[in-house]
């Protein structure tokens, strides 16, 4: 048997088709969620009419849907490459990420799905239940990706026997000490944070303290340190594999994944520092929120491309 | 165990191609020779270098890779 034919179980495929065909359904339903919205006092003091709201939140529903399809197209082709060769070391390892990858992109958009029915849920009452559905899906979802995302990532890691892993896991836990302490000043200043003395604007998490610091920022925190190592690990693979030629194609799928990884866990930041951020101005949380999600669609863009030279080298014969 | 011709070839081809190497030297002998990937001998090497230095030259416009790495397949004969 040669090195190259070792049998491992079939490896479970992706059905393409189903993948986005559910996508387009989630995309339906969040473009029609968005555009069913209820128009708000803010919108009214401007004096839009409604085929001129309706534009606005077209310009904004489709260009992200349009983000979630370059997302699934980039996390599909990097799936199929992984599968195709899945009977080694390095291919369950990929195949893992890749799995990873395809949960984040869903994660991205059941998440944006539940936020676009969020006015509606709010206008008929049900502001607390909806809130906490959207706060824990989206600790849950996370936490599973970036926990397959970072148990792939480890499996590569190892196959260059986890060099250059330790420094990078200070750099790592540095990053993290960062983001906590600006994520736990933030959560503190935020106003909302349990109730709302305006009932015009609803409280961000309904929850005492304690519940929140437990079952949100703990989890939260996990998750990024995660993603974090999941970079070092990914990044200590890249440049510690043999291969000259292999490594150069590596190198576009590793900074697709890290821009990927860097954008979405800064996009959760952002996210969970919003309500506090009120005094930035919503025009300049909007720019950065942008500029992070355009990073996310070039990474798995980056990614495709570095999924394809990888590929070349499997196909060529 | 001792070391095969193959595993010989692989080695080389694994310092440029990595991990893929293996996939890569078998298809090759596989497509080229017609042989599974332990029949390999001495006498095939001269073509599988010639067809793995084609096949080199579609993953890599660098020449003197290209050369180094038919150069240290011959040193195995």
């Amino acid at each position: 048997m040669s090195r190259a034919d070792q049998m491992y179980p079939p490896v479970a495929r992706v059905n393409t088709r189903l993948a986005y065909t559910a996508l387009a359904v989630v995309s339906l339903g969040y473009i029609g969620l968005t555009l069913a919205a209820p128009i708000s006092t803010a919108t009214r003091t401007y004096s839009l009419s409604p085929w001129a709201v309706h534009s606005l939140q077209l310009s904004v529903a489709l260009p992200i849907v349009a983000i979630w399809f370059t997302a699934l197209w980039g996390s599909l082709r990097f799936k199929q490459y992984a599968e195709k060769i899945y009977s080694n070391a390095d291919g369950r390892a990929l195949n893992v990420v890749a799995t990873g990858l395809l949960t984040l992109v869903a994660s991205l958009a059941i998440t944006s799905l539940i936020q676009a029915a969020n006015p509606g849920m709010i206008a008929a009452g049900h502001a607390k239940p909806w809130t906490l559905l959207g706060e824990y899906s989206g600790v849950v979802l996370s936490v599973t990706a970036f926990g397959i995302i970072g148990r792939g990532a480890l499996k590569l890691a190892q196959i260059v026997k986890l060099r250059g892993v330790r420094q990078g896991s200070l750099a790592a836990l540095a990053a993290l000490a960062v983001m906590g302490i600006l994520y736990g000043w933030f959560m503190a200043k935020n106003p909302y944070r349990l109730s709302s003395p305006d009932p015009a604007r609803y409280s961000s998490y309904y929850l005492p303290d304690w519940l929140i610091i437990a079952t949100i920022m703990v989890p939260y925190l996990v998750v990024w340190y995660c993603g974090l190592l999941a970079v070092v690990y990914l990044r200590c693979y890249q440049k510690f594999s043999s291969g000259i030629i292999y490594r150069k194609a590596l190198s576009r799928l590793a900074a697709g994944l890290f821009a990927v990884i860097m954008a979405s866990l800064l996009i959760q930041l952002l996210n969970a520092l919003s309500p506090s951020l009120a005094h930035v101005g919503l025009g300049n949380i909007l720019f950065l929120l942008y500029g992070l999600v355009i990073i996310y669609a070039v990474g798995h863009v980056l990614v495709v491309i570095g999924a394809r030279r990888l590929s070349k080298i499997e196909e060529v014969s | 165990m001792s070391v095969t011709l193959y595993d010989n070839i692989v080695k080389v081809v694994e310092y440029y191609l990595g991990p893929a190497a293996p996939r890569f030297v078998d298809r090759q002998i596989k497509f080229h020779l017609n042989k599974s990937p332990h029949e390999v001998s001495t006498e095939d090497m001269e073509r599988l270098t010639e067809w793995m230095r084609i096949s080199l030259a579609l993953l890599t416009d660098d020449r003197q890779t290209i050369d180094e790495c038919a150069r240290r397949l011959t040193q195995l004969v």
